[in-house]
């Protein structure tokens, strides 16, 4: 009844399909649950690792953790050592029965044998939550100082995570931390860099604290840099390049801000970087994190230029891995020192074009980062070279990112004609609206351009094989519409009425050819033509879509109206200030632009009638002032008052429970809203509150006020009458 | 330098082994994280040998090397350093050779929990913790004599 794990695996990868997978998983589920529940305790460790087995592949496995906690209880290692690592995979720190553990949990860590207080802390590293962190600190604290290398380790990892979730203890861990480093193992002075470097990250206050062991952390560094360090931590010849690379980075976090440190570390950075061997990757991890640090650092100005070298080297190199890495670190640093990098930008540029797709994203954003308006022209244009030749997966990015990029740099109306069109041909599937909007507002603003852009873009449509490039088609019909020239009009017509028949278009291409039919009716001289094009779009009056339905409604019926049909379709003026739209690659906040349209001019509201207007004072003593603000929007009811009453606290103590009840003659109907706020403070801004009084017409308007507030500990109770001129 | 998980998948995306670290920002149970693995592995398994080793997913790098027919990947955050990372799946794979000698896919899909072991030695909590293959090997001999 019970098999081996190793049966089950065996019958598992047997399987030939994914239901006789699942088939042999359930009959074994349901073994294992029986079993479970006969509580067979010599099997059970070999009934958890099938459990654990069957969770890699993703079944559900909840019915086997108290098994598992059974486990980790009991007191052969073995059993011990199935039981934690079921702990560690089948259960996380957010279930309630992890708080069962706490207690084995600390005889373990309190057991003579290095391995079962290796396995505690293992296990209480990688899960433990907040009240356990704060039930075993005092245990893993003891165990941090233990003579012992192995435990200490792995106490140190423990800690890490015990820091994470009771920030207060960091203190405390802080100080043994530093004490590894002492260490001669190199484990333990790993894993102490790397409690430090957490602290570090989490707590910039620590920093300082941790600076003052930089000394130290320079001495071994140069100690493992010059080599002559056991042969165990060599890797490849270079010696133990996982600590070289971790005190990097702590010394990096530790540098940030600090100049002084920053200094006196520079030497030491400058040998790691000559003596490193680079022709091994291991020697090449470390030289990257070196001058990862250098970037980092502020001030170290000769050491800087020594950076930029090998970063520039390293993108010489064939191997991907490398170019990857330094495309990166160029990235980052860009924004320190942009001369510099602008020597890199042809290898950029070739990147890409790289076969690579990890290499070529990153080069794309790197070259939106090297790009000005000096060097914009040509970037752009290579970027458009290698549109026509990539391949599909990743000409969308491309496009659009270009479009991006035309559009934050054009200052030269022709060449972002240009350039649009040539993109619009290639991949107009992939171009957005957005783009093809700010495409035709520059062209409309560029009064002198409009002849040259509708001959070349009606040319390009003529001559454009796929049926599919609405973009292109959308265009060039607006084009058309404004622009067109006499001669062209048949051909034109011929076009767009093909564009109305055609059902793979998108709906807003329909849209734009009737209105593009409609603008060259309206302009064209032959009356021919006019007859074509008022059959063509009243063909559209019977259209399933709605919206071409109701441009064709439109244009037939304005069509016998001649003066008003002209006038509608005249020529639209250059817009002025429309020209920016929200730029997807930089954070504009659409509110802040100067040139944005202003609602209330275009629909004739005047300002003056939706301010507030006028203010009287409705009461005042000493303790409080009212006011009543009128809102003035009575253009719809005569009969109706809108105020806002403010009640001003001229007292010096808080007006706490502020409560107001309000009546009013019996022929009038009176609406509150709440007040803003229960309390007001003396002397400050007022709480206020909306109210309306229908008056049905009456001239007389007064109204009680009852005010219930708290001040200085007594109840005070008050009533005003309030009459209201007019 | 976090490492968020670890992952072992050959090369019909079947997962061999599997340890997650951060449970927070990447599913670890259930539906959620066979979807995860099997896109993560979709994307690592069409790239040419020649590319270069890391992928980005959702937020994540992930950093692979091809060893046979098994896939080694880690899955770190940001601020990280690939070289390192790569050097560390090399030294899994030697101590994992060391202690199997000469370790193939099979040697790892039946001890399974020896190979955990391994693991769990080498990194705890998402950190390195011993790169020194004789102490990483050493308690697994006292597990062997049980």
């Amino acid at each position: 009844m019970s098999c081996k794990l190793r049966d089950l695996i065996r019958s598992v990868r047997q399987s030939k399909t994914a239901q006789d997978e699942r088939n042999i998983i359930a009959k074994e589920a349901a073994a294992l649950r029986k079993a479970f529940k006969e509580q067979n305790s010599r099997y059970r460790h070999r009934n958890v690792a099938k459990l654990m087995f069957m969770h890699m592949l993703g079944y559900p496995t909840h019915f086997g953790q108290m098994e598992t906690l059974k486990l980790v209880a009991s007191n052969g290692f073995a059993d011990k050592r199935v039981g934690y690592l079921g702990l560690m995979l089948l259960l996380d720190e957010r279930q309630e029965v992890l708080m069962l553990v706490t207690n084995s949990l600390k005889n373990d860590l309190n057991s003579q044998d290095q391995y079962v207080i290796g396995l505690a802390l293992t296990a209480l590293g990688n899960i433990c939550s907040s009240e356990m962190a704060r039930d075993l600190s005092p245990e893993v604290d003891r165990l941090l100082a233990s003579p012992n290398p192995y435990i200490r380790k792995k106490a140190a990892l423990c800690a890490r995570r015990i820091v994470h979730k009771m920030p207060d203890m960091m203190e405390a861990f802080v100080d043994r931390a530093m004490e590894q480093l002492h260490e001669r193992n190199h484990a333990v002075v790993l894993t102490g860099v790397t409690l430090m470097i957490d602290i570090a990250t989490a707590e910039k206050l620590f920093r300082a604290v941790i600076a003052q062991s930089a000394p130290l952390l320079c001495r071994i560094l140069k100690v493992l840099v010059s080599g002559g360090f056991a042969a165990e931590y060599d890797v490849n010849g270079v010696s133990d390049p996982y600590l070289q690379v971790k005190i990097l980075h702590l010394l990096r976090l530790l540098s940030e801000n600090d100049e002084s440190l920053g200094d006196s570390i520079s030497d030491i950075l400058a040998q790691v970087a000559t003596n490193v061997d680079n022709n091994k990757p291991a020697g090449n991890a470390v030289l990257y994190e070196c001058v990862k640090t250098i970037m980092a650092v502020k001030g170290i100005g000769g050491l800087r230029v020594l950076a930029v070298n090998t970063l520039g080297r390293f993108l010489g190199y064939r191997d991907n891995n490398m170019r990857y890495i330094s495309l990166s670190l160029l990235l980052n640093t860009i924004s320190e020192d942009p001369q510099a990098m602008q020597r890199h930008k042809s290898v950029v540029l070739e990147c890409v074009r790289d076969d690579d797709d990890s290499i070529r994203r990153k080069a794309l954003d790197l070259v939106f980062a090297l790009v000005n308006p000096g060097n914009a022209k040509e970037i752009v244009q290579e970027l458009i070279e290698y549109l026509k030749i990539c391949d599909k997966s990743f000409r969308e990015e491309l496009a659009d990112k270009t479009c991006i990029l035309i559009q934050k740099l054009s200052m030269d109306p022709s060449w972002y004609i240009d350039s649009m069109l040539n993109i619009l041909v290639e991949c107009g599937e992939y171009v957005s609206e957005d783009a093809c909007r700010s495409l035709i507002i520059t062209i409309l603003n560029a009064k002198d351009l409009h002849q040259y852009a509708a001959d070349k873009y009606i040319t390009a449509w003529q001559d454009c094989k796929e049926d599919s490039n609405a973009a292109l088609t959308q265009v060039s019909l607006w084009l058309c519409g404004e622009y067109i020239q006499a001669d062209k009009v048949p051909v034109f017509i011929e076009l767009a009425e093909k564009v109305t028949n055609d059902s793979n278009l998108p709906q807003s291409c329909h849209s734009y050819a009737l209105i593009a039919l409609g603008k060259v009716c309206a302009r064209t001289k032959s009356s021919d033509d006019r007859e074509k094009i008022y059959s063509i779009v009243s063909k559209m009056n019977k259209s399933i879509s709605i919206e071409s339905q109701n441009r064709s409604m439109e244009i037939t019926c304005l069509y016998p109206h001649k003066t008003i049909y002209d006038s509608v379709f005249g020529p639209i003026p250059a817009l002025e200030g429309m020209d920016e739209v929200a730029d997807p690659a930089s954070s504009v906040d659409l509110q802040d632009q100067e040139s944005s349209v202003d609602l209330t001019k275009l629909l004739g509201i005047d300002e003056a009638t939706q301010a507030c207007t006028s203010i009287f004072e409705a009461y005042r003593d000493e303790t409080i002032k009212i006011d009543v603000q009128f809102f003035d929007s009575n253009c719809y009811d005569n009969s109706t008052i809108h105020f806002s009453a403010k009640y001003y606290n001229q007292t010096d103590a808080t007006m706490e429970e502020f409560r107001v009840q309000a009546a009013v003659p019996k022929h009038m109907k009176l609406r509150l809203e709440a007040a803003s706020a229960g309390k007001i403070a003396p002397h400050s801004s007022p709480v206020t509150q909306k109210m309306w009084i229908v008056t049905h017409g009456s001239d007389k308007v007064v109204m009680k006020i009852r005010l219930m507030y708290v001040s200085k500990g007594q109840k005070v109770v008050k009533v005003v009458e309030v009459a209201f001129p007019k | 330098m976090t490492i968020k998980f670890i992952l072992l998948v050959n090369k019909q995306g079947q997962t061999r082994l599997s340890k997650y670290f951060d449970t927070k920002r990447v599913p670890a149970a259930g539906d959620a994280r066979l979807l995860f693995e099997a896109e993560i592995v979709r994307k690592c398994l069409k790239r040419p040998d020649k590319d270069c080793n890391s992928v980005e997913h959702c937020g994540t790098r992930i950093i692979y090397r091809r060893y046979a027919s098994l896939f080694f990947m880690i899955g770190v955050d940001g601020d990280d350093n690939e070289l390192a990372m790569l050097e560390c799946i090399h030294c899994m794979v030697e101590a994992m050779d060391r202690w199997f000698g000469n370790v193939c896919e099979l040697d790892i899909m039946f001890s399974l929990d020896m190979a955990y072991a391994i693991i769990d030695e080498m990194v705890a909590n998402g950190w390195v913790v011993d790169t020194q293959k004789s102490s990483i090997i050493a308690p697994l001999k006292l597990l062997e004599n049980m």
